[in-house]
């Protein structure tokens, strides 16, 4: 698939500097970012990203719960989620997997070969 | 007398020598009669035959004198013719009325016979024709001369007359003669018969008296026999047995009844009963006796115990008894005196009644020194003692002093009894002394005569004379010993020496008994203080539910006063939620069962629920539940630690990495030249910081996986995996690090082998190897990577070329935070987890680790994890040739059991099953199961119950595999449900294939663990 526009989620303005550098810098993606499940629906009815890389531990709406709201909604339901966590026990990582999630991404992450790390999972050119 | 008495007992069973003789004297009578009647009727045959045969002769005779009488008359008339004289005429004249004469006579002989008759009338009538023939010559010769008379002659009819007269008598004659002979004839034959008859009867009769003798001697002698045996049993017999008339005279006694009194039959027969030794020197009286044989007179049975006194002088107890015999009117004949000796019961019965006495005595007395004088009564009592003295240690004191003390009423001994309260006898020392040293019985026959015995002088004052010492044991030793004196010097005899056996170990255990229960007592008090004041919650529970005992913790923690408790039952005090289990718990407890480490939950008397672990055990006694123990402590606290410290754990995890998120990106950022060109300086610093973040990272990995790993929860996701890929995964991850190191890994893949495996663990342990391998190494070296089969294993080898190991260093190695040396580690960038981890991950899946190391050459990390065997995985008898898999099938749906039996069914394993938690248990420890499949539905929570009943098990070895019917499970839930080494899989995802593989490689490991702990 060909990736243009990229949604980025994170409550943590630091991580959403970071990964906007990576990902527009190293990855040559348009970023939109959103610091909240509820931005990040917003962001999803508005923008129509090609990817959403998007957080679990958020304040109000976790990452979980935007997931699935994402998935019942008509405009985000095609759109392959990445989660992008601190949260990287075995059991839910493959719980997130068995949510319908495209793939996880830990944190910390490597900034330099982040974007590599989507094209492989998503199967992008 | 006696065999007349032996005779009359027998009568009736025994044909008698009388009826047998009647038999032969009418017998022989029958003979005789026969006999006489065969020769009367043979004589009276001989007479007739006589008479007949004079009948015959006179016939004869009188048919001569009618021929002689005619030949008279012939001769007469002839001479007469010629001469004429008349005197020839003489012999004629008489013959007609000779004729007549004869005629009747023969006529009377011939009475009744016919024919003769005829033949007699024939003659007659000749007879008469030639008289009168004659008579006519006669009258011619006289009247008309003899010329007239011979003319009348020449006519011959009196020659032809005459010869017919011959001719007839002969013929008659002739008749007669057969007749004659015919009767002698056939009284031949009569004879002949008679005498054949008579020789037959007396030859019968002779062979009947024979049969009759024999039979008879028979008797005879059978009854002799019998006589001899009665006799012989008579005499032979221990009883006393006599014989005597119904008032009393002695008719018979045995040798039995004569020996015990030195006597002889002459000295006793013909004398009345009560006058013999028997009774004269018997202490029972006379009058006894005799109103005994005035009953037996009138017929009555009588039987009484009496006293006698043998020849040797000993007395005894007789069951004596008289019984009637009476003859066939009813009338008693005699007496059978009969006598039992019973001294042996009797003293039995004493002997009984003493040790019962005793028994009683000391199953009753809560104390020594109240079960002492009456034990020691009984003793005296039944051995005829007068004085009995028990001596004892004090405590742990080496001295006996008489602890205890029975003397007979009336006995003046005090100062014997003074000087033995007073006198200590040291081990060895004086006669308790002594005996308490040789632990052997000893018997002083006259203690005033024995120099050794030093209260002689007071015995001998009390008249004591013989004394009997006997140890008391006790497991063993000997804890006591008891002194018996005597008024009279009887030696013991063998039954007093038993019976002291006996009775003193019974002492020996009661002593025993008591002084352990005076300890337990004391230790129970000292414990019970224990208890009261423990910190500890402390039960204990009847086996109906009901509190027996509870400490104050107890009480204090869940809220209950003393009384609140005694009407309480078990499950009150227990939350809902863990009654399963409890109740699983109370199952195994209540089988015998320690069960250590149990966790539950207890609910206070306002709802509280208390967290508590603890120890619960069963009091038994001969298999019955007597109570269940438990001892719990309060981890209410601890679980509440617990809890938090996982979510600060979690939490931790999550805040640090955040931050670290940041800075690591914008170091690497930095690093990657995106924020622009930086001076050398500021990029080597930038280096430092993204190096160490990751340090820090890793750190942080580790210590979330060392917590994992000290909870026990640390599961692995098994398949099959290619140990080649597992070392490719890893050389590939660490190739960048390799080549900034300068160290070149060298893949070497010996055999194809598979494990099953979690690969991304197997990964994590090699990286760490390897990557260790990297760090040590020095520029241009090699480091190898290599894996080969070695038996049920696969061994992966991570050798180095680095500066090696001391091997005094290795066992430290793989403990946590164990680098050789906190300088080096930071150096290396290491967290001081990796091999503890590596330890951890390997041992999970049945496998090993280890380090082979020569220091200066150079490092070879190994570890050893169970292989998938190739093409024949199902048969597993190269896993372990000696016997076959045992997995235990457990669940509660059996149809589901037998499917999943079904589908192992290639692997040859023999299937054990169960549908409850307690027999799974049981089966798996007892049968040794290799594995253990536990079949569900889906994860309810009796499944949880189960596991945790395992979980109970003190290191359960054998590993599980879950399957699930319906659902598959969460991997949190999975995480729960996990117990050592534990696989999920559901089943309709799992093909045949992969699921035999998963179960045979389970197994794999399973025989591996047993094989490295034998």
């Amino acid at each position: 698939m060909k990736i243009e526009k990229v949604l980025l989620v994170d409550d943590d303005p630091n991580i959403r500097i970071v990964a906007q550098m990576s990902l527009e810098d190293v990855g040559q993606w348009q970023v939109i970012l959103a610091a909240s499940g509820a931005e990040a629906l917003a962001a999803v009815r508005q923008e129509c990203p090609d990817l959403i890389l998007l957080d679990i531990m958020m304040p109000e709406m976790d990452g979980v719960t935007t997931f699935i709201r994402l998935k019942e909604s008509a405009a985000g339901c095609t759109i392959p989620v990445i989660f992008l966590t601190a949260k990287i026990q075995e059991h839910e990582i493959e719980s997130y997997l068995s949510l319908g999630a495209a793939g996880i991404i830990a944190k910390p992450f490597d900034p330099l070969s982040l974007p590599d790390r989507i094209r492989q999972i998503v199967g992008a050119s | 007398m006696l065999s007349a008495l032996s005779n009359s007992l027998r009568a009736k069973r025994q044909p008698s020598v009388k009826a047998l003789f009647a038999v032969g004297i009418a017998v022989m009578l029958a003979t005789a009669m026969a006999m006489g009647l065969i020769t009367c009727w043979q004589i009276s045959d001989v007479s007739r035959a006589r008479q007949e045969a004079i009948r015959a002769q006179e016939f004869l005779t009188q048919l001569e004198s009618v021929l002689s009488t005619l030949k008279d008359a012939e001769t007469g008339q002839r001479g007469f013719l010629l001469t004429g004289k008349e005197s020839f005429l003489e012999p004629y004249n008489g013959a007609t009325s000779r004729i007549d004469l004869s005629v009747v006579s023969l006529r009377q002989l011939l009475a009744g016979d016919s024919e003769a008759l005829a033949s007699l009338k024939d003659l007659t009538v000749l007879a008469k024709g030639q008289l009168s023939y004659w008579s006519d010559t006669i009258v011619t010769r006289r009247n008309k001369g003899m010329e007239a008379a011979r003319e009348v002659v020449l006519t011959e009819t009196g020659k032809k007359s005459m010869d017919r007269i011959r001719a007839l008598i002969v013929h008659m004659r002739s008749d007669v003669s057969s007749l004659l002979i015919l009767r002698t004839h056939t009284l031949e034959a009569r004879a002949t018969q008679a005498l054949v008859l008579l020789l037959s009867l007396s030859a019968c009769a002779s062979l009947i008296t024979i049969l009759l003798s024999i039979a008879i001697m028979r008797l005879l002698n059978a009854q002799r026999e019998a006589d001899q045996r009665f006799r012989a049993v008579f005499d032979q017999t221990f009883e006393f047995i006599g014989l005597l008339a119904p008032d009393g005279t002695v008719l018979e006694a045995n040798s039995t009844a004569l020996e015990f009194i030195g006597a002889k039959e002459a000295d006793v027969i013909g004398h009345k009963f009560w006058d013999t030794p028997w009774w004269t020197s018997s202490p029972s009286p006379l009058q006894t006796l005799k109103q005994a044989i005035a009953e037996a007179q009138a017929g009555r049975f009588v039987r009484f115990e009496a006293e006698h006194k043998g020849l040797s002088g000993r007395t005894i107890t007789v069951d004596f008894s008289l019984k009637p015999i009476k003859d066939e009117t009813g009338k008693v004949i005699f007496l059978i005196p009969e006598g039992h000796d019973i001294s042996e019961r009797k003293l039995l019965e004493r002997r009984n009644a003493c040790e019962h006495a005793i028994t009683a005595v000391l199953s009753q007395a809560t104390s020594l020194d109240l079960a002492a004088p009456a034990f020691l009564k009984s003793i005296c009592q039944f051995g005829i003692w007068n004085i009995a003295i028990i001596w004892m240690p004090e405590a742990e004191d080496d001295v006996l002093h008489a602890r205890a003390f029975w003397q007979t009423a009336g006995l003046e001994a005090d100062s014997f009894m003074d000087t033995t309260r007073q006198k200590p006898y040291p081990f060895g020392c004086g006669w308790p002394g002594r005996v308490w040293a040789s632990a052997e019985p000893a018997w002083i026959p006259v203690v005033s005569e024995d120099m050794t015995y030093d209260r002689a002088e007071q015995a001998a004052a009390a008249g004591l004379l013989d004394a009997l010492f006997f140890p008391v044991e006790a497991d063993g030793r000997t804890i006591a010993v008891i002194e018996l004196l005597s008024l009279e010097t009887h030696k013991p005899e063998l039954y007093f020496i038993q019976m002291m056996r006996i009775v003193s170990a019974q002492l020996g255990q009661y002593i025993e008994r008591k002084s352990a229960e005076d300890r337990l007592k004391e230790s129970q008090e000292r414990y019970r203080d224990i208890f009261e004041n423990a910190s500890d919650l402390i039960q204990s529970v009847a086996a109906d539910g009901s509190f027996l005992y509870v400490n104050i913790a107890w009480q204090t923690t869940l809220g209950y006063d003393a009384d609140e408790v005694s009407r309480l039952k078990l499950f009150d005090i227990v939350h809902p939620d863990s009654r399963p289990h409890c109740q699983t718990i109370l199952t195994r407890v209540n089988a015998g069962e320690a069960v250590r480490n149990v966790q539950t939950t207890f609910v206070t008397k306002d709802g509280r629920a208390v967290d508590v672990e603890g120890n619960v055990s069963a009091s038994l006694k001969d298999g019955e539940l007597i109570a269940t123990r438990g001892i719990f402590r309060d981890i209410t606290e601890r679980k509440a630690v617990e809890r938090r410290l996982s979510e600060f754990y979690s939490v931790v995890s999550h805040e640090l990495r955040t931050p670290l998120t940041s800075i690591r990106a914008s170091l690497g950022l930095m690093e990657g030249g995106i924020a622009g060109q930086m001076s050398e300086k500021a990029m080597r610093l930038v280096h430092i910081g993204r190096t160490e973040s990751d340090r820090l990272i890793r750190l942080i990995n580790d210590i979330l996986d060392m917590k994992k790993i000290e909870a026990g929860r640390f599961e692995l996701f098994l398949a099959e995996v290619s140990a080649e890929d597992l070392i490719a995964s890893a050389v590939d991850g660490l190739e960048s690090a390799a080549a900034e190191a300068r160290v070149v890994l060298s893949p070497v893949i010996k055999n194809a082998v598979s494990v099953l495996a979690d690969a991304d663990r197997v990964v994590q342990v090699l990286t760490n190897l390897i990557s260790n391998a990297i760090k040590y190494s020095p520029p241009e070296a090699e480091v190898e990577i290599s894996v080969c089969q070695k038996g049920t294993s696969a061994l992966f080898c991570v050798a180095d070329r680095g500066p090696g190991i001391a091997a005094s260093e290795v066992p430290r190695l793989f403990a946590m935070f164990r680098q050789l040396d906190g300088s080096d580690r930071r150096q290396k960038g290491g967290t001081g987890l990796g091999l503890a981890i590596c330890k951890a991950i390997v041992e999970q899946h049945g496998g090993r680790i280890g380090v082979d190391s020569t220091p200066g050459q150079g490092s070879t990390f190994w570890c050893e994890l169970p292989r998938v065997m190739s093409s024949d995985v199902y048969r597993l008898d190269n896993v372990n040739s000696q016997r076959i898999a045992r997995i235990l099938i457990a669940g509660s749906d059996a149809g589901a059991r037998q499917i999943l039996k079904d589908r192992l069914r290639p692997l040859d394993a023999q299937f054990l099953q169960a549908d409850r938690a307690d027999e799974a248990i049981s089966l798996a420890r007892d049968k040794r199961a290799d594995l253990i499949i536990l079949d569900f539905g889906t994860a309810d929570s009796s499944l949880f119950d189960l596991l945790s009943a395992f979980g109970q098990q003190e290191a359960f070895p054998t590993p599980f595999l879950i399957v699930y019917r319906a659902a598959d499970l969460s991997f949190e839930d999975r995480d729960k449900l996990s117990l050592g080494l534990t696989a999920h899989l559901l089943e309709s995802s799992c093909p045949d294939e992969e699921f035999l593989t998963m179960v045979a490689a389970m197994l794999a490991r399973s025989f591996l663990q047993r094989e490295q702990k034998s």
